[in-house]
């Protein structure tokens, strides 16, 4: 019985190659896409998910409430919160702090390079992690001071084949450290990510660390809970310990912290700065895999039923045969699975080929990741199991229902059933027009960001970081030369680059008691000119005014969240008494993500250096400019080798993720339609077969091509303007959703959706169109001659 | 054609019994009683009563009648032809009696079983147990071949392998059509494919074939071959009620009965049915 219905199936396959192809294909582009997105939301779950004690693992959060301000998140902090509550807590088991990054130059003989990820960790760093070590003792090799651990990659383009262990690495040109343990590159799916990790005893040593309770803002602090304990009794016991240690002293000030805990494992989809952006992602990306899913499913359905009526009179005979419900019923479901199970076979070879090409679109490697493993075959299985019983399932029902008499007479499939397929197809247009609209809403959005002028000069700015003091305390004279040259137009010192957000500090405005955060960038007095920044009000610094040293300006931002009218001459209080001499108009200082917050512009850096010199380049000839950018530096700063970067391009990059969104929307959107457009196309075929006859009469009767087109279309795309009427404002209102992550967006322009109601018609109609015409041209006899 | 069939004829009659186990067990509810199996051995049992039975739709507030009050008796061994105008109602008549359609009202018993009391199962069963359908247009499924047209009805009854061969192989043999075996329908003649059809209806050891207009698409000849057969049918003891416009076809049989808007007009018969009134060997009979 098994091996009839098996021939059977095959043959019916195999005669209407059209149908078989429409619905094999569009079901395992569609699986494709499911499993793509599958294996993504499972990459961005396994983070941080292979320590071994990752159970147990807590960051600690430190939440700063201050009288006029919502509670602060920061999991940066002081070092001595961990040793701390390792003495006074029995189920604090052990801890480790790691720094946060501190780019500097590291030199092996002659080599040396500029590297961002080094950190100083604690010994007991490699104990609570499982980082794989390849040579060296995970116990110790941090544990005196000036030793380091490298990992592979930056060991390599260090030391190349030579073997690293016990050599010694120069940190900026001034320490040296012990090269003591080497370990893998971090996997992709950690939250802790390092080059180089320095040993925190080190830090002991620096006179000019603040290492107490009050000052270095610097320390991740992580601890290991023995097991069996709660973190949320611990929770409960840290007021008084932060009291005792830190809040007592802070109470003047109006602040106050408060320590939580993290658990490791939901620091990467919760705890991170880009956390609510991802998990926004995640939602949009399986969203849309369920809905690509469901308009491949409805595909698949909607076929099976239109081609129902076709295998009515097959029904009916066997009926009179004497088939049971039951037999028909499993010979249906049975040639709904094998095609199912097709289409995932198709749909894994498919995956399997593009994942490195979506690796990249993703931005991320999935090279740990298998696509066979337990969850995506259960996940698969389900879906099979779904798509099939859904496919399979009501024409089975259906249909074997039917009376074998009516069903030989040729089965009238009924018009509730036409209707059903409609409502059907009403839904993946809906669904295929309100991605297309979003990706347009997305596009829009990203060329807003892209174009908005953000109140400052962002072209032709070069940004040369400072890295180490050697190279910090030459600032000036490296200013003084590079303005010599053609092609250079401004030079200004800074502590940071607009535009990609700034540090904040406390600071007590005149009128007022207790500290408040401001942004703050230290800067030398050609900032305002080169960044082309407009003051509305009181005037920039001036050196020939020794008085201006500690003078602020501010933008009006601050001066608004004060309510100051008039600022200039006010003063801000921070060690010292700071005079505002001006205030700048509001620029765009971080990502328009963010409203445009307060802002303290300072001429006192911190320590007295600046990290990074920005220069104001002719961008006509930007090329021979740097070169001799580079030559000038080379003959000040020997030992250092030159690095700079383009600052729009920086700000630019801040969209990355954003970029990579609309990238994989589109792709999706595009693919949803193509699938949607395969069913239309099969349900348009098996319209045109059906009626044939008519058309024949019609066109004996001396209907036109254009009218016969029309006879197939008006309905369809009647249908698909229903979709879109239903489509729209699902797409309208998650966009909304979206655009609200943007401080400052665009909007959405009714034209968008007139693009899209029309993209999608008219594609609709293409295929309806063009599979019309063949009927349409073909001879009226033809049709007619058999019956 | 006509001495092959002969041969084969003695064949299936001299042959080991070719009723099959699920077939017999499945309808073993709707055997008649024990005691009657000698009775249906004596003499012409009768196998259908149909009392009032009527059929009509419902047309706005007004009945639209297809059958008005017919009352049938049909004898086991009998070949009746039903004739009449279109849309006297001889079609539905005929799936009526062969459990496709249900009447609207009215009483049928078959084998003495109350048909009008069953649910679509039970009714679905006894149609399996018992008939053969062949019909004006064959109905053979375009996807399988001759071969495996003819061995569907067996698939449903859930005969072994084996046997299955032996008995497609047989009907193949006995219709003179083994060399078609592996052709699609399409492949066929109007006459081949009701030839299959005729054989499909068959394969089963069927008490009762119905025969919806069988040579209404053929010409003469053909209609001729395949009455021709369905009187070796009825000599061998199978029960049969054709629907027809042609004399000439009403002319095999021994009953004719005319239909006129719904009722019986006439009811004549035309010649004894054949001696043969017993079951013959090879058919379903019960333990």
């Amino acid at each position: 019985m098994f091996r009839h219905y098996l021939t059977i199936a095959i043959r019916n396959l195999l005669k209407d190659k059209l149908y078989s192809w429409i619905n094999v294909l569009g079901l395992s582009v569609g699986l494709v896409l499911v499993m793509m997105i599958l294996l993504y939301l499972q990459f961005e779950y396994s983070y941080d998910d292979w320590h071994t004690q990752g159970e147990q693992l807590y960051r600690v959060n430190i939440r700063t409430h201050r009288a006029d301000a919502q509670g602060e998140e920061s999991h940066v902090f002081t070092p001595p919160i961990g040793p701390d509550l390792q003495v006074e807590f029995p189920e604090v088991e052990a801890y480790t702090r790691i720094s946060t990054e501190q780019p500097a130059f590291l030199s092996h003989q002659e080599e040396a390079m500029q590297v961002d990820g080094i950190h100083y960790a604690d010994t007991s760093f490699f104990t609570l992690f499982d980082f794989s070590w390849l040579a060296g003792d995970a116990r110790t090799a941090l544990a005196r001071p000036n030793t380091m651990v490298l990992a592979m990659p930056l060991a390599r383009r260090l030391f190349g084949e030579e073997d690293p262990m016990g050599k010694s690495v120069v940190l900026d040109n001034q320490q040296q450290y012990e090269v003591t343990g080497l370990v893998a590159a971090p996997p992709v799916h950690s939250h802790l990510q390092f080059e180089a990790l320095l040993s925190f005893s080190t830090l002991y040593q620096d006179s000019e660390r603040f290492m107490g309770w009050n000052g270095g803002n610097q320390y991740i602090t992580y601890l290991l809970l023995a097991e069996n304990s709660s973190p949320a009794q611990l929770e409960e016991k840290l007021p008084p310990f932060m009291w005792r240690h830190i809040n007592e002293g802070l109470k003047p000030y109006g602040v106050q912290l408060e320590a939580r805990l993290q658990p490791l494992r939901d620091i990467h989809l919760w705890f991170n700065p880009d956390s609510p952006a991802l998990r926004t992602r995640l939602l949009a990306f399986g969203a849309i895999g369920l809905l690509i899913l469901l308009i491949a499913g409805v595909n698949f359905v909607n076929l099976a039923t239109a081609r129902a009526s076709w295998r009515a009179k097959e029904v009916g005979v066997r009926k009179v045969l004497g088939a049971s419900r039951g037999a028909l019923i499993r010979q249906f479901m049975g040639e709904a699975f094998l095609l199912v199970l097709i289409a995932m076979g198709l749909g894994f070879l498919l995956t399997e080929a593009l994942a490195p090409v979506y690796g990249k679109l993703i931005g991320k490697a999935f090279y740990p990741f298998a696509i066979f493993n337990a969850y995506t075959v259960l996940a698969l299985l389900g879906v099979l199991i779904l798509v099939g019983a859904l496919a399979g399932g009501y024409p089975a029902l259906y249909i074997s229902r039917l009376k074998p008499v009516t069903a030989i007479k040729g089965g009238s499939t009924g018009k509730k059933k036409q209707g059903l397929r409609n409502a059907l197809l009403v839904v993946q247009f809906a669904i295929s027009a309100g991605l297309i609209a979003c990706t347009l809403v997305i596009y829009q959005q990203l060329q807003y960001t892209r174009h908005k002028g953000l109140g400052f000069e962002q072209q032709g700015i070069v940004v040369l970081p400072l890295v180490g003091k050697a190279v910090q305390s030459k600032q000036a004279a490296l200013k003084q030369e590079l303005l010599a040259l053609q092609g250079v137009e401004g030079a200004t010192a800074l502590s940071e680059a607009p535009g990609q957000g700034l540090a904040r500090n406390g600071y007590i405005p005149e009128g007022h008691k207790e500290s408040m955060l401001f942004h703050v960038i230290d800067v030398d007095e050609n900032f305002i000119d080169v960044f082309g920044l407009e003051l509305s009000a009181g005037r920039s610094f001036d050196p020939a005014r020794p008085a201006d040293a500690p003078a602020f300006l501010v933008n009006e931002a601050l001066a608004r969240q004060l309510h100051w009218s008039n600022p200039v001459g006010k003063t801000i209080t921070r060690n010292e008494e700071h005079p505002v001499i001006g205030v700048v108009k509001d620029f765009h200082f971080a990502s328009l993500h963010h409203p445009i917050g307060p802002l303290i512009i300072t001429r006192q850096p911190w320590n007295g250096r600046y990290h990074r010199l920005a220069l104001k380049v002719r961008t006509s000839d930007w090329k021979r400019t740097m070169d001799a950018v580079r030559g000038r530096w080379e003959t000040i700063l020997p030992q250092t080798p030159f690095d700079y970067g383009f600052l729009d391009e920086a700000i630019g990059q801040q969209y990355e993720s954003e970029r990579r969104f609309q990238e994989a929307f589109l792709y999706f959107s595009i693919l949803s339609i193509l699938i949607a457009l395969l069913g239309l196309l099969g349900l348009v075929a098996l319209a045109i077969q059906q009626r044939t006859k008519e058309v024949g009469i019609r066109k004996v009767m001396g209907a036109s091509v254009g009218s016969i087109i029309a006879l197939f279309s008006k309905g369809l795309l009647q249908l698909v303007g229903i979709a879109l009427a239903a489509g729209f404002p699902l797409a309208w209102y998650f966009m909304r959703r979206w655009l609200q992550g943007f401080a400052y967006n665009n909007g959405i322009d009714w034209w968008v959706f007139l693009l899209a109601g029309a993209l999608t018609l008219l594609v609709a109609f293409l295929t309806v169109a063009l599979r019309a015409m063949g009927v349409a041209r073909s001879n009226p006899v033809k049709a007619l001659r058999y019956e | 054609m006509k001495k092959k069939l002969e041969i084969e004829n003695s064949l299936v009659i001299s042959g080991r019994p070719l009723a099959t186990q699920g077939c017999c067990n499945q309808s073993r509810l709707y055997q008649p009683p024990s005691g009657e199996q000698a009775a249906v051995a004596t003499k012409n049992k009768n196998m259908i009563q149909l009392r009032d039975i009527e059929r009509y739709y419902r047309n706005g507030f007004r009945k639209a009648w297809i059958l008005n009050q017919v009352n049938l008796d049909v004898k086991e061994g009998e070949f009746v032809t039903i004739m009449g105008p279109s849309g006297a109602g001889k079609s539905t008549l005929l799936n009526i009696i062969g459990m496709l359609e249900e009447p609207s009202g009215g009483e049928y018993h078959f084998f003495d079983e109350p048909v009008h009391k069953f649910n679509e199962r039970k009714r679905s069963d006894l149609h399996k147990a018992y008939m053969g359908f062949v019909f004006q247009a064959y109905h053979l499924i375009d996807d399988l071949t001759v071969y495996e047209n003819i061995e569907t009805p067996l698939l449903y009854r859930n005969v072994k392998g084996k046997e299955r061969k032996s008995m497609v192989a047989e009907i193949l043999d006995r219709f003179n059509i083994v060399a078609k075996k592996d052709l699609f329908p399409e492949q066929l003649s109007g006459g081949q494919q009701q030839l299959v059809g005729v054989a499909r209806a068959v394969i089963s050891k069927p008490r009762l074939l119905l025969a919806d207009e069988p040579t209404g698409n053929l010409h003469t000849k053909q209609g001729d071959q395949i009455m021709e057969l369905f009187k070796e049918l009825n000599d061998e003891g199978v029960t049969i009620i054709q629907v027809t416009h042609s004399e000439r076809n009403a002319s095999f049989g021994t009953r004719i009965i005319e239909l006129v808007d719904g009722n019986i007009r006439r009811d004549e018969q035309i010649r004894e049915p054949s001696g043969q009134a017993d079951v013959p060997k090879g058919m379903p009979n019960g333990k």
